[in-house]
């Protein structure tokens, strides 16, 4: 089968993932194996050398991250994948609603919502005065009864 | 059934195509009132949103009444007095385009000279057409100015009596018609005038539900009416009493002349108050009057004044600063230093942003103090104080007023909340994370004095007037946190109509050609949050 060796410097967590440096190459699956697809082994013709500049692969229709490299010989070199399932269906999880409680933008995050992740030090002072401010005048009230 | 209200939006209002206005308003019958009179309508507020205009249709003066709203972004600015007239002259500087009304239909389809009826319950306002025009040669709108005394036969600057209404929206249940109708509704009571029209095409309304209703500020009261002056207790106002307390003191007729003393007390004791009031000024001095200590004509006049009289500080808005959750409870305090109580803390999110005042009920007699702190004129908060620092008219009078002083300044924690910012943090339950860790920080913080035991004497020399304190946090937070970790958000939306890091609190996912595996690992890694 063909497997197309990349890199990606995006995380893993991001959906839409650049990737730089294809190549195809061909490999088998490891003898005695059943395939996994989560998980798969593939055995593939390249030399360990050259497969430990790769860091992400695409077969299969889809994607893999490369979690292991094991040289089985001089030009063969196995390789442990783990599916990204992030970019191989983000256009499925794209079609999904959520209830979210985090997000980057502004305008669908709630900046008056209290924050967990606000960092404060210190406090200071703001005084402000009314808009009646005056100095007031006193006066002496004398109370008394009576004949009025 | 809940109660339903209504808003009203423009609507206008079409009498008779070619009638005059004043004729159609004369020509109800006097002995023959419609079917519904005046009583039967509930005047709805908002109303005098509404402004009433008389539309010049064809020549000369023939005009239809009807009403337009008000066009919020477009008010008639060019409404001015007129001393020579007493009235509004309203119109357009002639280069500008002619002022329009915002009507629910949008059309426009006369020649239009807008009139002013001052609703206030108490006048109103009459105008006089200056000029003339044609349906092809407008009016003169930069002088025009509506004489509807003419038509309702009211003098010139007559002014029309209070219960005079003219042109209100109201409304009433139709029992017949098991509907809710909506009328324009003329009554001049004292020109025994009283019309309705009801509103052909449907208004615009909403119907609002129970609990939704508009809200009723609360205000602050008035001064009490009935005070010591019905228990024949006179109160006077004056810079000093030194002439009455010459003739108390430098003659014998005074002692002489008293009569009818009360068990065994001298007569100064009829001088029930004698008090320094720090703000003079709000009390108002009525007509001089001779003072009367007992049955004595002192002969010695001073300024009579009330019992009561309120003080308004006026108002203050608190800004906000971070915009965000730091401008409210727990990171920010608000208080108030209210001269003759202390330092009283308010509720933040009640004050932030809004307008914050502080009123005081004076009793000069007794020197009870009521202050009223508001927010947005609603009251939200009561405290009480004393206002008035005795002066001493004997050694036992003055021992009173040190002892009164004294009881005042022991009870003056509970006219003040203590401490600083510190104790104000509320402890949040259980909170993870930054919410607790930041009330824990405050708390170890320090306090700091009171200004509290300032009622009587102790408090005429403090501050005079209402001091608002902010404590505000010093936000440390980094400033692109919201890449890492975004805002806090709850809402719920489609991942496919948002960007950058996302973190989903709940989700149905479902996702073609996906294994199970595949969606439990997928939900939990958008649980911890991904860059969509």
């Amino acid at each position: 089968m063909t497997i197309t060796l990349c890199n990606t410097a995006d995380p893993p967590k991001k959906l839409d993932k650049t990737l730089t440096g294809s190549a195809n190459y061909t490999g088998a699956f490891r003898s005695g194996d059943n395939p996994s697809d989560s998980d798969p082994v593939i055995v593939v013709n390249i030399p360990y050398a050259t497969a430990v500049s790769y860091n992400y692969a695409q077969f299969f229709g889809k994607s893999y991250f490369i979690r292991d490299r094991k040289a089985v010989s001089a030009n063969t070199t196995e390789i442990t994948f783990h599916k990204d399932v992030l970019s191989t269906f983000k256009v499925g999880i794209r079609t999904n609603s959520a209830l979210i409680d985090r997000q980057q933008s502004g305008s669908v995050g709630d900046v008056d919502l209290d924050d967990s992740a606000f960092v404060v030090k210190r406090s200071y002072l703001d005084t402000y005065t009314l808009s009646g401010y005056s100095t007031p005048s006193a006066t002496i009230v004398l109370g008394v009864t009576g004949t009025i | 059934m809940p109660t339903i209200y209504h808003k009203v939006y423009a609507m206008p209002w079409w009498s008779g195509q070619s009638l005059n206005w004043g004729s159609y308003a004369l020509s109800i019958p006097l002995d023959a009132p419609p079917a519904r009179d005046g009583s039967d309508f509930t005047f709805l507020s908002g109303a005098t949103n509404f402004f009433p205009m008389v539309q010049q249709q064809r020549t000369g003066m023939q005009l239809t009444s009807c009403v337009f709203g008000i066009d919020p972004a477009n008010p008639p600015a060019n409404v001015q007095s007129d001393s020579n007239v007493s009235g509004f002259r309203f119109g357009h500087p002639a280069e500008t385009p002619r002022l329009s009304a915002y009507r629910v239909d949008g059309e426009m389809s006369y020649n239009q000279v807008q009139c002013v009826y001052v609703m206030s319950g108490t006048w109103s306002y009459g105008f006089s057409l200056q000029a003339t025009g044609s349906y092809d040669s407008p009016l003169a709108v930069t002088t025009g100015v509506i004489e509807v005394q003419s038509f309702l036969g009211l003098a010139f600057n007559n002014f029309i009596a209070p219960s005079d209404v003219i042109l209100c929206l109201a409304d009433w249940w139709d029992d017949e018609r098991q509907t809710q109708q909506f009328a324009w509704v003329i009554s001049v009571p004292s020109m025994g005038i009283f019309d309705y029209a009801t509103i052909g095409a449907h208004p615009y309304f909403e119907v609002v539900e129970e609990g939704d209703e508009p809200e009723v500020p609360i205000l602050v009261p008035d001064l009490p009416t009935l005070d010591a002056s019905s228990a024949g207790v006179s109160l006077y106002k004056a810079g000093n009493f030194n002439a009455l307390i010459n003739y108390m003191w430098g003659t014998q007729d005074f002692l002489n002349a008293i009569e009818h003393l009360l068990g065994d007390e001298t007569p100064y004791e009829c001088i029930v108050a004698f008090n320094l009031f720090p703000y003079g000024n709000s009390l108002t001095a009525g007509s001089s009057e001779n003072i009367h200590i007992g049955n004595v004509n002192t002969g010695i006049s001073a300024p009579t004044c009330n019992q009561f009289c309120a003080v308004d500080f006026g108002s203050v808005t608190i800004p906000r600063v971070h915009n965000n959750a730091l401008d409210f409870a727990p990171y920010t305090v608000v208080e108030v230093q209210l001269p003759f109580i202390g330092r009283v803390r308010v509720p933040t999110d009640f004050v932030m942003g809004h307008s914050l005042g502080v009123v005081y009920h004076c009793d000069v007699l007794t020197g009870g103090l009521c202050a009223f702190i508001t927010v947005d004129s609603s009251v939200i908060q009561v405290e009480g104080g004393s206002c008035i620092c005795t002066l001493p008219l004997s050694a036992r009078t003055g021992d009173g007023a040190r002892q009164a002083i004294s009881s005042a300044a022991s009870a003056g924690i509970s006219f003040a909340t203590a401490g600083g910012m510190s104790s104000k943090v509320a402890q949040v339950g259980g909170a993870a994370g930054g919410i607790g860790q930041i009330a824990d920080a405050l708390a170890a913080k320090d306090s700091y004095s009171t200004f509290s035991n300032l009622a009587l004497a102790n408090g005429y020399l403090g501050f005079s007037n209402p001091v608002v304190y902010v404590h505000r946090p010093v936000n440390a937070t980094a400033s692109d946190y919201n890449v890492y970790q975004g805002y806090a958000a709850s809402t719920s939306v489609s991942l496919g109509s948002v960007s950058g890091f996302t973190r989903v609190k709940e989700i149905n996912l479902g996702v073609s050609g996906a294994t199970r595996e595949d969606l439990n690992e997928i939900e939990a890694l958008l649980k911890e949050g991904v860059i969509l």
